[in-house]
């Protein structure tokens, strides 16, 4: 009885198992095709390897020697308070305490000390100026000090006025001068050498959507339109939404093990710790690349020709990098799959977000990714002639 | 018509070993076995005719399975469709033979049928398991049921694997158990004779031959693989081709002829189902081309652009990834695949990589591709274009082979009038006219002027206006002009229109080197004709 049933449940799904065989083999075959194909190998292997080595290099830099801030302190005071004291002194012993993070170096030469700021051989200069210790002793005026500071790097800025702040809480309190005022004033310079952003935790959600839409936009545009003997293949058994959904399947298999990649060079090779989940890291990935898979396939199936699919490719690709970094409309921004990737990727590495407090760059990444490739089925099934 | 056998073999009973090897040798094609001998169980002579079913050779026993067609025993007729076994004349077989006569036809057996053996029982079970996968099973059984002789025919319902070698379970469509009839329906669970029986309902068997049901069948009994009727496509608003009609019988090997822009290409388009028609209907093996699910394993389909195929994959792997989309097994597609690759003499190139191959091997791998489901139609887009004579006289060497062996009717567009030579039939088509006429060659050229035979003139010297002189004699529809000679259509009696030209052009002066007055009329002539003659043909 029980064969028997087994038997009519065959019979009946047999056209549904049929399609998924059918859909198996053309997955086979992508895969395949792929494999043998040396360009995809590179984009989908290697540019990510250099990639994500040039993230990790970049991280590697700073922790060498930029693992602490270097602050050159001149101090051109030599007042003293009536108990005989260097307010100034207890400034620098302050810092030496509590400006975590920062290198305290004593200097003479103001000019010197710029000129290793710009050379960017430190990271700031604080000047304690003449009477330092006298006017803060003084209860009646606000004392100053002077700190330049390197423009360029932003982070590195918000540490360095951190210790100082410190070191001068840290100095009225000690002294009993809470009620009296100790000034920093700040300026930057550029140095000749710009710093610009290069911690791993920034470069990540910024670098790895572009690269994994990059370079799923890259193999998948020509999917379709270069794949002259699918044509001849939809005319045995093999119907266009099966030739679709295993292009789909195949690379999104692709990308994922492209992302495990990406994922084991951060985190085996630099370190890269994300403060949430690697699953919910791995999830954002991969619908990342399921959005450039589905731009990809929309664009090859749209496209009548490959030098016509590479300049469509290159046109999506740009225009989602424009609206990221140079559309400051944040309407718009907010719906560039770049951006939503990039929010979703910080939120959950550096944040330690979960997927339901991102629930709506997710769903959006989803609904573009959704949006594209049913535009890919229609488009691909309104397509006329085949052979 | 009644196939033609092209090769037979005689051997003594003793010989069967060498019987069995001659049988492998011709593996895959439909051999004939016509035996003489005893009747093991009765010790009556036999005498029976059957096909081929199986063979193996060992030193202690060598037998030939056949399914017979006739066969008599003493004075009783043997059921056709028994499945026997033939063995030497001191075997037990169901058959000691003492003379055998082997017939091979030449042409390819597409049949799925399995042989085995009740003591190849864990063998059967694993054929059977990857094949109940995709296709119905017909099973005849011979055996013992509780000790009693049993024979039946009925469809696999499933089949279970074990370490004692298993069982499959049968619905039984007819049979007896020692001359009793088997209720139709009833089930049973048939094992092999090491199985540890557990029950009343197990069978033993002995023989088993399995019949995977072929899908989708023909649909028409009247081996019409192809029919069109009143086809006609417009594109962007133009009509390309009109009430085009015409239909081939499985074999036959069918033209579309034509040139560049006439249409041919829309038609053969418009019936693999890749552009929508306007209005008619297209028929393959008697499915609506509409209906894909059963149309598409019924033809396969060559294009003209070698490209179509992955050029970074072996000829073996594009056989394999594009026959896996019919649902064949990889190993029959593997099996299939080398032999077609015999067949068309690339064999040896199956293990490298297609673009590496030449032009004309391409072209047979390709074909290799199409062919690998065993369609009963194939579609082949202008393959010899761009080839030179011999190039393309050895491709239509091949085409016509595939043809014989494989049986398989083929639709060929080309461009060259000449090639409609090779064919049964052919359509054909003209520029801004499209489709204009459909039959045999002889038929075709038999709708000429002069039906089929024209006048032959070999002028001393040619002069354009001394045609326009011919053209002007009573009787005379049409000339064609090929260097010095003249090929003269006429409407009246060849020899009396003949005459008049000879006359005419004697009163103009020109001098006739040689008259013919039958030449007859090639594709090439009938071309000429049907293109400068604006009003085409009858």
């Amino acid at each position: 009885m029980m064969m028997r049933m087994l038997y009519l449940v065959k019979v009946k799904l047999a056209p549904f198992f049929g399609s998924v065989k059918r859909i198996g083999a053309l997955i086979r075959k992508e895969l395949e095709s792929l494999m043998k194909d040396r360009l995809a190998l590179l984009v989908i292997f290697l540019l990510p390897i250099i990639i994500t080595g040039a993230m990790g290099m970049a991280q590697y830099r700073i922790t060498t020697l930029d693992d602490y801030y270097k602050i050159a302190v001149i101090n051109q005071d030599t007042t003293l308070t009536a108990e005989n004291l260097s307010l100034s002194n207890a400034l620098i012993n302050e810092m030496y305490m509590h400006a975590n993070e920062c290198i305290i170096i004593p200097m003479q030469s103001y000019d010197l000390a710029v000129y290793l700021l710009w050379q960017r051989q430190i990271n700031a200069v604080l000047v304690i100026p003449f009477g330092f210790t006298s006017q803060l002793a003084s209860q009646m005026i606000p004392a100053y000090v002077n700190l330049t500071l390197d423009g360029s790097d932003v982070e590195g800025q918000g540490t360095i006025i951190k210790g100082v702040t410190n070191a001068i809480a840290e100095l009225k309190m000690d002294y009993n001068y809470t009620k009296y005022e100790i000034i920093p004033s700040s300026q930057a310079i550029w140095p000749s050498e710009t710093k610009g952003i290069s911690d791993i935790k920034i470069t990540v959600p910024l670098i790895l959507p572009m690269l994994l839409i990059g370079a799923a936009l890259v193999i998948t545009s020509q999917s379709v339109v270069g794949d002259i003997p699918l044509r001849r293949m939809l005319l045995t058994p093999a119907g266009k939404s099966e030739a679709l959904i295993a292009k789909t399947i195949s690379y999104l298999l692709v990308s994922l093990l492209q992302i495990m990649i990406v994922l084991g060079i951060l985190i085996l090779l630099y370190n890269f710790q994300p403060v949430g989940t690697l699953f919910n890291f791995l999830v954002v990935l991969v619908l990342t690349s399921f959005f450039g898979i589905s731009l990809g396939l929309f664009i090859s199936v749209v496209s009548n020709s490959r030098l016509q699919a590479n300049q469509y490719f290159i046109f999506s690709y740009l225009t989602l990098i424009v609206i990221l970094l140079a559309v400051p409309v944040k309407a718009i921004q907010r719906l560039d799959p770049l951006q939503l990737a990039r929010e979703a990727i910080a939120s959950v590495t550096a944040r330690g977000l979960t997927l339901i407090d991102i629930g709506s760059q997710i769903l959006y990444l989803f609904g573009f990714s959704a949006f594209f490739l049913s535009l890919a089925f229609i488009a691909f099934f309104l397509k006329k002639g085949l052979v | 018509m009644k196939d033609e056998f092209v090769e037979e073999a005689y051997f003594s009973g003793k010989k069967i070993g060498q019987a069995v090897a001659w049988c492998e040798d011709r593996e895959g094609n439909i051999i004939e076995v016509e035996v003489q001998g005893k009747w093991f169980e009765t010790g009556e002579n036999f005498r029976g005719k059957g096909v081929y079913l199986d063979a193996h050779s060992s030193p202690m026993r060598s037998i030939i399975a056949v399914s017979l067609k006739k066969g008599k025993c003493g004075n009783k007729t043997i059921n056709p469709g028994e499945v026997i076994t033939i063995g030497s004349p001191s075997s037990k077989e169901d058959v000691q033979a003492e003379n055998l006569i082997l017939r091979n036809f030449l042409k390819k057996n597409f049949s799925e049928d399995r042989f085995f053996e009740g003591s190849n029982f864990s063998s059967a079970i694993f054929w059977l398991r990857d094949k109940l996968k995709r296709y119905k099973v017909n099973v005849k059984i011979k055996g013992t049921w509780e000790g009693e002789p049993l024979n039946a025919e009925g469809d696999v319902i499933g089949v279970e694997e074990s370490i004692t070698g298993g069982y499959f379970a049968v619905r039984i469509q007819s049979g007896t158990i020692s001359d009793r009839p088997i209720e139709p329906n009833t089930i049973l669970k048939v094992g092999g004779p090491a199985k540890i029986r557990k029950n009343h309902s197990d069978v033993v068997a002995q023989k088993i031959l399995f019949m995977p049901a072929e899908k989708p069948k023909p649909r028409t009994t009247d081996n019409v693989v192809l029919s069109v009727r009143g086809l006609t496509v417009s594109y962007d608003n133009k009509r390309i081709i009109s009430d085009v009609s015409f239909e081939i019988r499985e074999g036959e090997i069918l033209g579309i002829v034509g040139e560049s822009g006439s249409g041919k290409s829309t038609c053969m388009k418009a019936i693999i189902g890749d552009i929508k028609p306007d209005s008619g209907e297209i028929r393959i093996c008697g499915y609506d081309v509409r209906d894909k699910d059963n149309v598409a394993p019924l033809f396969g389909y060559v294009p003209q652009d070698l490209s179509r195929m992955y050029m970074d994959f072996t000829p073996m792997e594009n056989i394999v990834y594009f026959g896996k989309q019919y649902d064949i097994p990889e190993l029959d597609l593997i099996r299939r695949g080398k032999q077609i690759l015999k067949d068309l003499r690339i064999f040896e190139k199956g293990g490298e990589k297609v673009e590496n191959l030449s032009g004309g091997e391409k072209r047979r791998v390709s074909i290799a591709i199409a062919l690998v489901h065993l369609p009963k139609i194939l579609f082949l887009d202008e393959p010899s274009s761009g080839l030179d004579l011999v190039r393309r006289h050895e491709l239509w060497g091949y085409l016509d082979r595939i043809n014989k062996l494989y049986g398989t009717s083929l639709v060929v567009i080309t461009h060259y009038p000449s090639e409609i030579d090779y064919c049964d039939k052919a359509a054909i088509f003209v520029r801004n006219r499209g489709f204009i006429d459909f039959g045999t060659a002889e038929e075709l050229k038999s709708r000429l002027p002069g039906k089929g035979y024209a006048i032959g003139l070999l002028l001393e010297e040619y002069d354009s206006r001394y045609v326009e002189i011919i053209k002007n004699v009573e009787g005379v529809e049409y000339v064609i002009q090929k260097g010095d000679q003249l090929k003269v259509f006429s409407s009246g009696e060849n020899a009396a229109v003949l005459r008049k030209i000879v006359e005419k052009l004697g009163e103009k002066g020109v001098a006739v080197r040689k008259v013919e007055p039958k030449v007859e009329v090639d594709m090439e002539d009938y071309f000429i004709y049907i293109t400068g003659n604006t009003e085409g043909v009858d």
